[in-house]
C-alpha cells in the first residue's frame, strides 16, 4: 500500500499516518464593532492521529468543526495554529513535487454531488482531467480505457462516460465522484457526510461501495458524519466533537456498548433505533442547542447542556484523558 | 374512529415541455382522527405534490386531474375561492420543510403568530398576544422569550414557533412535510418530542411525509408507502416494518441502518427512482424488482387489502 520508498524512512520513525497536533482554525466574524474583532472558534485546539488503513470518523452535528478539519488536512484551509503530520512532514511546508503529490495521495468527497461536479464537463472530462495534471496515464489513448475501467469499478456502466451530470441520478453522480478522486490512485480519502444528501435506496449502496473500494485498494478514510448509525456500519474508531473540541475518542464497537462523555451519550439516544410506535420516551437527558461557536462557553463547551455538570466544569476546560487502553475522554465527571 | 382525511383516486399531473408528468397517479388513503400518518417516500415520489394538492396550493403547470379529497366533512376539490381561506390553517395547517425560514424577519415571533390568530378569528390584539404566548410556552419557548425576533431564535426554537403557529387555530389535521429533515439529529429528536406531545395532548391528527422510515417506526401508527406517483403499501407501523410485503417496502426496511448489526454487508436496492416523464408499463418498480414476473411488465398491479388494513399494489403477493 505503500508503494513509495522514500516515505518507508518516514514510516518507520512514524507510526502514525496522519498526526494532527493542537489545530486551532478560526474565521474571522463579521461583526458590528470594528475594533474588537470576533472569532468563529471552529476547530479549537484539537490533537489526533489516523493509522494506516483505518476508517476514522469524526462525528458531531453542524458547526462542530468536523468538516473544517477535512478540509485542512486537504490543505483547502490554512490552520490558524497547530500541525498537520502527514508520515511525519508538516503538510503546510509542502512546496512543488512534494505538494502536488500530496494532493494526489490526499482525496476527497463532498457531501453534494449536484454542486461537486462541474456541471458543464462530461464525466469523462471530469475523471480526466486529475489523470492529466498528475500524468498517471502515460499513454494518451489509453485515458479512455482507464476511465471506464474506474466506472466499472464504482457501480457505473459504460456508456455514462459520456453523460453530463444533470443526465444522471444523485447516487450516480456521487459514484462520479468517487471515482474521480479514486483515478488518481490515492491513499488516503476524506469522505465529507457522503451520503447526507442521498436518497435512502442509494445510501447504503454508496456504503458499500466506500467499504469495498477500501479494501481492494488498501485505502485509509476520514469520514465525517452526524449520523452514528453511518459511523457504526463504517468506522473503525470515531472522535465525537463538539463546538471545535473533542469530546471523546473511541473504537466503534467499544463505544456502542458505553459512552463516558454525557454529550456521546446525548447524541446516542437522539438517534433513532429504529424500534416501534407509540412510545418515544423522553430519553434526551440533555436540554438546550448548540452554542454559537462565536463566544463558546468557557470551561467544557458542552456544560450549559449537561445533566452532569458541577462549578468545575464552567470554569476549567476538562482536557483529553485516556481513561482506558484507547478510550479518551475530555470531561470532569465520566460517566 | 372516525376520519379527519379521506382521499380518494388523486390525480395529479405536471403539464411540461417534456409532456404529461404524473406526479401523483392514483392515491386512496385516508387519516383517523388523533393517529400520526407516515407518508414515506423518497424524493419525487409525490408526497410533496399529495401533501400539496390536500390544502389546494398545486399551481400551474401542475393541475388536480381528478379524484376526491374529502376533509373533515368539506368537499375540498369544489370548494371555492373564497372559502379557501378559511379552511388552510382553520382546517387544515402545514409545516413545511423549510419552515425555519417561513418566519419574517422584521416581525417579533409573538406578533407574527397573533397575526394569523387576528386574521381568522375577531379577538383583540392583546387575547391574541396572550394566546401566542402561550402556545410558544406548549412547545416549549419560554415566555420571556416570546417577544424576540427570529434571528434571537436557534433553528429548533424556529422549527418549535413554526409549530405553535400551525397550531394556533387549532386545525384538525396538521401536516408535517419532513419537519425534521433541515435540522440537527438532537434538536430533530426535541422537535419530534413537541409533536408527539401535541398529539399525545390535544387529539391531533397529523399527516407526517418524511423519507426516514427509521423516524416513523417510532412516530407514527401507520404508514403509506409511495413510489413514483403510487402507493406501494399501507399498514400499520408494526406490520408494516415487521413483515413488509411489497418488495420496494422491503428493500427499504432492510436498508434501514440499525445501531445493532456490523461488519454485514448493507443492503441496497439497485437501480434509481424513474423519471416521471418516461412511460413505464406495467409495475412502476418493475425495473429495479427482484422478483419480476411476466406480469409485471404488462399490467399495473392494484392497491388491494391483503390482510387487515394492510394494502399492497405488487403482483407477486397477491397471487
Amino acid at each position: 500500500m505503500m508503494e513509495k520508498a522514500s516515505n518507508a524512512s518516514f514510516l518507520s520513525k512514524n507510526p502514525h499516518l496522519f498526526e494532527i497536533k493542537n489545530l486551532k482554525v478560526y474565521f474571522p466574524a463579521q461583526t458590528s464593532s470594528l475594533i474588537r474583532r470576533k472569532y468563529v472558534y471552529a476547530v479549537d485546539d484539537v490533537s489526533f492521529f489516523i493509522d494506516s488503513g483505518e476508517v476514522l470518523g469524526l462525528v458531531g452535528e453542524s458547526g462542530s468543526g468536523k468538516t473544517t478539519i477535512g478540509r485542512v488536512i486537504a490543505r483547502l484551509t490554512p490552520p490558524t495554529e497547530g500541525k498537520v503530520l502527514f508520515q511525519g512532514r508538516d503538510i503546510m511546508s509542502l512546496r512543488g513535487k512534494d505538494l502536488k503529490n500530496y494532493r494526489r495521495m490526499v482525496q476527497m468527497i463532498f457531501q453534494d454531488p449536484y454542486g461537486s461536479l462541474n456541471p458543464r464537463l462530461t464525466v469523462f472530462s471530469t475523471i480526466a482531467f486529475p489523470l492529466r495534471v498528475q500524468g498517471i496515464v502515460k499513454d494518451k489513448n489509453k485515458i479512455r480505457e482507464y476511465c471506464i475501467d474506474l466506472l466499472r469499478s464504482v457501480g457505473l456502466s459504460e456508456d455514462a462516460i459520456d453523460k453530463y451530470p444533470h443526465e444522471l441520478s444523485g447516487g450516480e453522480r456521487q459514484r462520479v465522484a468517487i471515482a474521480r478522486a479514486l483515478a488518481v490512485k490515492p491513499q488516503f480519502l476524506i469522505a465529507d457526510e457522503p451520503v447526507s444528501m442521498l436518497d435512502l435506496s442509494i445510501r447504503s449502496g454508496i456504503l458499500n461501495l466506500l467499504m469495498e473500494l477500501k479494501n481492494q485498494y488498501g485505502l485509509t478514510y476520514l469520514l465525517t458524519t452526524h449520523d452514528l448509525r453511518v459511523a457504526y456500519y463504517t468506522c473503525d474508531r470515531i472522535i465525537v466533537m463538539y463546538l471545535g473540541k473533542i469530546m471523546e475518542i473511541a473504537p466503534i464497537e467499544d463505544f456502542m456498548s458505553h459512552q463516558f462523555h454525557p454529550y456521546s451519550q446525548l447524541l446516542l439516544s437522539a438517534s433513532a433505533s429504529f424500534g416501534f410506535g407509540d412510545r418515544p420516551k423522553r430519553r434526551l437527558g440533555a436540554t438546550g442547542e448548540i452554542a454559537s461557536a462565536i463566544d463558546p462557553p468557557k470551561g467544557c463547551r458542552f456544560h450549559p447542556r449537561c445533566p452532569f455538570r458541577t462549578e468545575e466544569c464552567s470554569k476549567k476546560t476538562p482536557p483529553l484523558a485516556e481513561l482506558r487502553n484507547r478510550r479518551f475522554v475530555a470531561c470532569f465527571n465520566p460517566q | 374512529m372516525s376520519q379527519v382525511l379521506s382521499i380518494q383516486d388523486l390525480h395529479v399531473s405536471f403539464f411540461t415541455r417534456k409532456g404529461e408528468v404524473k406526479a401523483v397517479d392514483g392515491v386512496t388513503f385516508h387519516v383517523d382522527r388523533g393517529e400520526v400518518f407516515g407518508l414515506a417516500g423518497e424524493s419525487g415520489c409525490g408526497k410533496s405534490t399529495t401533501a400539496y394538492a390536500i390544502l389546494r396550493l398545486i399551481k400551474p403547470p401542475g393541475k388536480i386531474i381528478g379524484g376526491r379529497i374529502v376533509c373533515d366533512g368539506i368537499d375540498v376539490l369544489n370548494l371555492k375561492e373564497e372559502d379557501l381561506r378559511a379552511y388552510r390553517w382553520k382546517k387544515v395547517s402545514m409545516i413545511f420543510q423549510n419552515a425555519m425560514n417561513c418566519l419574517n424577519p422584521v416581525h417579533r415571533v409573538s406578533d407574527q403568530i397573533a397575526e394569523a390568530i387576528m386574521v381568522h378569528e375577531s379577538v383583540s390584539k392583546r387575547d391574541a398576544i396572550s394566546r401566542a404566548k402561550q402556545l410558544l410556552s406548549l412547545v416549549g419557548i419560554d415566555e420571556s422569550r416570546a417577544n424576540d425576533y427570529p434571528h434571537q431564535y436557534s433553528g429548533g426554537m424556529r422549527q418549535r414557533a413554526i409549530i405553535a403557529m400551525a397550531l394556533a387555530l387549532n386545525p384538525v389535521l396538521l401536516i408535517a412535510d419532513e419537519p425534521t429533515t433541515a435540522l440537527d439529529v438532537v434538536v430533530a429528536r426535541q422537535v419530534l418530542e413537541v409533536l408527539w406531545d401535541m398529539k399525545k395532548r390535544f387529539g391531533l391528527s397529523v399527516l407526517f411525509i418524511t423519507h426516514d422510515l427509521s423516524t416513523l417506526a417510532e412516530f407514527s401508527n401507520r404508514i403509506a408507502v409511495m413510489y413514483s406517483g403510487m402507493l406501494v403499501e399501507m399498514a400499520d407501523t408494526k406490520s408494516l416494518l415487521s413483515n413488509p410485503l411489497h418488495p420496494y417496502t422491503d428493500g427499504l426496511v432492510k436498508s434501514l441502518m440499525s445501531l445493532t448489526r456490523r461488519g454485514e454487508k448493507l443492503w441496497s436496492i439497485p437501480g434509481s427512482p424513474p423519471d416521471l416523464a418516461a412511460e413505464i408499463k406495467g409495475c412502476r418498480f418493475r425495473p429495479r424488482c427482484p422478483i419480476a414476473m411476466e406480469r409485471c411488465f404488462s399490467k399495473k398491479p392494484e392497491f388491494i387489502e391483503v390482510g387487515q388494513g394492510h394494502y399492497v399494489a405488487c403482483h407477486k403477493v397477491v397471487s
